[in-house]
């Protein structure tokens, strides 16, 4: 098992490079220059190559991955173009905001659908059914820039139940700015969760195994909790485990108007100001957090399935 | 029922913090305002942006700052005891610094207080010459200062460390620990606006050195308050400077500040608030949301929630009204326009096709649809609130769809002359991607299609935009310019023929009477013979269309019940040590409405 973890480990080494390369390449075509955007409107040509000298931005482009490769061995990004700040802090303090964030919901909505899931799945095409399949489709149907709105308006201002917006990085004071998000993740991802679970659970009890364990003498707790569920988990660990990436760069939404000083935000002003070291940064963590997400899942596979852990070898 | 209990007691416990509201804090005056974007840092010579400045100018101080309630726009001593001492050959300026001026209190003075001096200007203007410190300002010295181009070239790639001691600069003196000399290339008054804007704020040499590149994160300035906490991305919080020499409120303003209450603080020592705080809303709804709260003491009004506060006729509705908010319009310096790149041979060789575009472009409509009016039209490239800016002035370019039409025929014919069938008559307009710049730009080529011109929109990051223009790659831009400091020169450079792109004139227009007038212009004070060559400068505008005029915008704020001598300022945004919180009143108002 160690030694698959680590042929997979050095199987992301290439994929790490290959992600970096187009990066650049499309940094380099589309990005704008960030010495434009460094240097303001009133820089003259002579500011400009000034500059880009300084930074290394008039080198030839292999220099300039060259460069940027080394910065990913030694995950030493320099500092941000625009702010100054050292890209190690902004990721820091990025990831934690991001996490607080995004773990909660993310686990309770999870536990959610996969409960409502394997109801609806056992009670298909009665009225608890019926009535989850229609929440779901009414989550999956109102976008999620809708529900913000109204949460933040009726829930925030008019009901005064939450805090219209904020943060505090220390616990329990985080609590009052995160709830009102909170909600508001788990009913916009929680509609399709349900449904893809549904489908699951809906295969899962069609099969022989689940008659076999009634007519065992099973209780429908154990063969829904026990049997189906197990049998259930790989395409649930790889729907789960494919959202963890997700979770901490696609929050963006919610980070702006709940003011929450996330990744997402940290990403997108990147992209927007030509911001070339974070960019650079936030490209490789997010690359990493996808081929960490794989790693997961493989491994969870595994743990999951022992035919599978048997063909992956010692 | 176990389950159902636990549930309860988990959910009026989440509730219960979640609605524990706060009380407010009646002994010390804090003020809450909202930025709507992160800021560059607390390096003075680094800030760009609006709220950069903002948050800068709270800690630093310049040599000189703007009147806060005077309209025009003027100048009065910041760190000086009084306007500068000029030459006849109108070449030198002496400043003498008032005397009692320490910088915060910060470590690395080692517990003693420590005084400004005059090195400390000279150091200042040195850093923001020098190459190595990668400022975007050093354009409001350029070309300006004695010796001070030299000393930049001379930097360039020298090997560091450097004391700026070595390199003296001529143009730079400094006789006594008061005194501060500065030796101009040629006369120009408009270096007195230098002295005003945030790049040149005065830092200390000792504290650049001992935090290096986390300067940015550490400042110590001079200024009415001091850096507390930066919550990156989230929240500044500043406390008054204890050892702030304390500016006097001003005694003068305009003839109706009197009767609004703004000058009921004359002369009293500023700040008058102990605690500031900004926020950082990206999103407009929970600002305005907070602002309604009472989380915020003024706010800009977002274009959604404009029906919400003002009627059709434009009177504040009486909800709000009885809220006690009261709201505050300002006409920006600015000018929103479009860019026609002359570079470009089917836009630059063809001035009819630029008035028939100019002529065919409904700016009134535009206005109504998306600035719910609050914005004037421009008849010309200065802005209201400035010197040469002329009232009775009507854009001889403006809608008028029959001559739009006519102009377009000749625009046709001139095409086929220059190009024959070679080259199809097509313009295209380049826009960034935020959704509001968009949809006007879309609007604007509808203008355009009417005439039956075939027109095109392209949209970009805000990035590649300016990338385009600065490599001159497209035909016509979606641009805004907001003023530096209240002179016709900030507009009337970026048409100067010496500074095309990449430099800041990316209409690439080149016109010799024009830059004859620029030079001639930039170097008088303002009187009626700069005004004779405003006029002239702005009828060769006119007659060559670099630009298609869009309009001068209007913004409305709303302030709360509770705060005190507000007019915002539209140069200068560091104004929050005139401002003052009624806490008392504040803690009233907000318990009623709760």
């Amino acid at each position: 098992m160690i030694r698959y973890l680590l042929r997979r480990i050095l199987h992301a080494i290439p994929v790490v490079f290959g992600v970096a390369l187009i990066t650049f390449i499309l940094f380099h075509l589309v990005g704008g220059d960030p010495v434009n955007m460094l240097m303001g409107k009133h820089a003259s040509a002579a500011d400009l190559d000034l500059v880009r000298a300084e930074y290394g931005l008039d080198r030839p482009l292999w220099q300039q991955f060259l460069h940027y490769l080394r910065q990913i061995c030694t995950l030493d990004f320099d500092r941000s173009f625009r702010t100054k700040q050292s890209i190690g802090s902004l990721l820091r303090n990025g990831v934690f905001a991001s996490l607080c964030l995004a773990v909660p919901p993310f686990l309770i909505s999870s536990i959610l659908a996969i409960v409502m899931g394997m109801l609806s799945a056992f009670y298909r095409n009665r009225f608890v059914d019926r009535a989850l399949v229609m929440l779901s489709i009414v989550g999956l149907s109102v976008s999620s820039l809708a529900i913000i709105l109204f949460g933040q308006y009726f829930l925030a201002y008019r009901l005064n139940w939450f805090e219209i917006s904020g943060f505090e990085s220390t616990f329990p004071e985080m609590i009052p700015y995160l709830l009102l998000p909170w909600i508001i993740w788990v009913l916009i991802s929680i509609g399709a969760d349900v449904r893809f679970f549904r489908t699951v659970f809906l295969e899962e009890m069609n099969k022989d195994y689940v008659r076999t364990a009634y007519a065992k003498g099973a209780s429908t707790p154990r063969v829904l909790f026990i049997h189906v569920l197990r049998n259930g988990l790989l395409p649930i660990i790889t729907r789960l485990v494919i959202n963890i990436p997700f979770l901490l760069m696609g929050s963006l939404l919610l980070e702006n108007f709940f003011g929450i000083p996330g990744l997402g935000n940290l990403t997108v002003n990147a992209f927007h100001y030509a911001d070339w070291p974070v960019v650079k940064a936030v490209t490789f963590l997010s690359s990493l957090l996808y081929i960490a997400g794989h790693i997961a899942s493989d491994f969870l596979y595994a743990l999951a399935d022992p035919r599978l852990r048997d063909s992956v070898g010692p | 029922m176990h389950w159902k209990k636990t549930a309860s007691i988990f959910a009026v416990l989440i509730l219960a913090i979640s609605c524990d509201k706060k009380k407010i804090d009646t002994s010390k005056k804090v003020l809450n305002y909202s930025l709507e974007a992160e800021i560059e840092g607390f390096d003075p010579i680094m800030a760009t942006d609006e709220y950069s400045t903002q948050s800068v100018l709270e800690v630093y101080e310049t040599l000189l700052e703007f009147e806060y309630l005077k309209r025009p726009y003027e100048l009065r001593p910041g760190l000086v005891e009084r306007m500068p001492e000029v030459s006849a050959d109108g070449k030198t300026y002496t400043f003498t610094l008032r005397p009692g001026i320490f910088f915060q209190t910060d470590p690395v003075f080692q517990g003693k207080p420590r005084a400004l001096v005059a090195a400390d200007v000279i150091y200042s203007f040195q850093r923001l010459a020098d190459p190595a410190t990668k400022s975007p300002n050093y354009w409001v010295f350029e070309n300006k200062i004695e010796g001070l181009d030299a000393f930049r070239e001379k930097l360039a790639g020298a090997p560091r460390p450097i004391a700026y001691e070595d390199f003296p600069v001529s143009g730079l003196q400094a006789p006594d620990d008061r005194t501060v000399v500065i030796r101009l290339t040629e006369p120009s008054p408009i270096i007195l606006y230098s002295l005003a804007m945030v790049s040149t704020a005065i830092v200390a040499k000792e504290v650049v050195e001992k935090y290096g590149a986390e300067f940015v994160n550490h400042p110590v300035g001079t200024g009415p308050f001091a850096l507390k906490e930066w919550k990156r991305n989230q929240k500044i919080t500043f406390v008054r400077n204890p050892n702030y020499w304390g500016s006097a409120y001003p005694t003068e303003g305009e003839t109706s500040d009197a009767g609004a209450g703004l000058l009921a603080a004359s002369g009293k020592k500023l700040p008058f608030i102990d605690e500031l705080v900004f926020w950082i809303h990206v999103e407009r709804q929970p600002m305005w949301l907070n602002f309604l709260k009472g989380n915020l003491d003024f706010a800009p009004i977002p274009k959604e929630a404009f029906d919400n506060v003002f009627d059709a006729a434009g009177n504040m509705r009486e909800d709000m009204k009885k809220r006690g908010l009261r709201s505050e319009r300002q006409i920006g310096v600015d000018l929103v326009f479009q860019i026609f790149n002359l570079a470009d041979p089917v836009i630059g060789k063809n001035i009819h096709l630029r008035r028939a575009i100019s002529m065919a472009t409904d700016r009134v409509e535009k206005n109504k649809l998306f600035y719910n009016n609050r914005a004037i039209e421009a008849m010309g490239p200065i802005p209201p609130g400035i010197f040469g800016y002329d009232e009775a002035l009507k854009n001889p370019n403006g809608l008028n769809l029959e001559a739009a039409r006519r102009e377009f025929e000749l625009a046709k014919a001139l095409h086929q002359k220059n190009f024959g069938d070679k080259t199809p008559l097509k313009v295209t307009l380049e826009t960034s991607n935020n959704p509001a710049s968009r949809q006007l730009a879309e609007a604007f080529i509808a203008d355009f299609q009417r005439l039956g011109l075939n027109a095109d929109l392209q949209v970009y990051t805000f990035a590649s935009l300016g990338d385009r223009m600065k490599k001159s790659q497209g035909q016509m831009y979606s641009y805004a310019w907001y003023a530096d400091y209240p002179d016709a020169e900030n507009f009337f450079q970026l048409l100067y023929g010496k500074s095309v792109s990449p430099g800041p004139n990316h209409a690439n227009f080149q016109n010799k009477e024009f830059d004859r007038l620029f030079d001639k212009m930039r170097n008088m004070p303002n009187g009626p013979e700069r005004l004779v060559v405003i006029r002239e400068m702005v009828r060769i505008f006119h007659a060559e269309v670099p630009w298609n005029l869009f309009n001068h915008r209007i913004s409305v704020a709303v302030s709360q019940p509770w705060l005190k001598n507000f007019k915002r300022h539209n140069i200068s945004p560091a104004y929050f040590k005139y401002l003052d919180v009624d806490m008392q009143e504040k803690a009233k108002t907000l318990s009623r409405a709760r």
